[in-house]
């Protein structure tokens, strides 16, 4: 199991955008990821689920992956945080 | 995959798609709405819902969710209540939806169950006044 703690950087957090961008990019991979905010964890892999954290900018969140591939789960996950989202800002 | 009907009052149903497809960021399959207004003839927009669930059906049924129970919208769905391959659920909003469009592998009745969960938990009292 792999552990990292990404400080959330965009503008508009953890919005319905980038929500459904990380349920996608998690999706990819066959490892078991959770996203844990103040004690909730939900599934990575569930926009529903990642949208009711409401984290907002400057808050922070852990990710949580277990399987054959969370290595690069994580790597790519916590890029997807530190580019914004692809949102520019 | 299950397909998704929204049978709603007016033009809200298309607003609800234009808003999941700019969530979701991409256009969804075997997704429709059918707007009902004032004007509207009930066995008309009947004929309409049987030419959609006719098309949205691949096998694994329709999930159809509307708005007011008891409105108009839901009086003409009255029709398919105990039709096998159909689901029905009121009270449309945006996280039963998104639900519905992003966990269409599964059963019929598991997506619905699921759906009801997600719009219930969506709605929440923010404000934190006395």
């Amino acid at each position: 199991m792999l552990k990292k703690k990404i400080k959330i950087i965009n503008k508009l957090g953890l919005h319905a955008r980038a929500s459904s961008k990380l349920t996608q990019l998690a999706s990819q991979f066959n490892s078991e990821i959770f996203i844990i905010k103040n004690k909730k964890k939900v599934n990575a892999k569930n926009i529903m689920d990642i949208l009711m954290l409401a984290a907002s900018m400057d808050s922070e969140v852990e990710i949580e992956a277990s399987g054959s591939d969370e290595n690069e789960a994580v790597r790519k996950i916590e890029e997807l945080f530190q580019n914004y989202f692809g949102e520019g800002e | 995959m299950i397909g998704i009907l929204i049978v709603t009052h007016g033009e809200i149903g298309k607003s609800f798609i234009d808003c999941v497809s700019h969530i979701l960021g991409k256009s969804i399959n075997l997704l429709e709405c059918i707007p009902v207004d004032p004007k509207s003839n009930l066995e008309q927009c009947q004929e309409l819902i049987d030419i959609e669930i006719k098309n949205l059906d691949t096998g694994s049924g329709v999930l159809i969710l509307t708005d007011i129970y008891g409105a108009t919208p839901s009086n003409i769905l009255k029709k398919y209540t105990t039709q096998d391959n159909v689901e029905i659920i009121t009270g449309i909003n945006l996280p039963m939806l998104i639900q519905a469009i992003t966990n269409r592998d599964g059963s019929l009745s598991q997506a619905t169950k699921k759906c009801m969960q997600s719009s219930i938990d969506g709605i929440i009292k923010m404000s934190r006044k006395c």
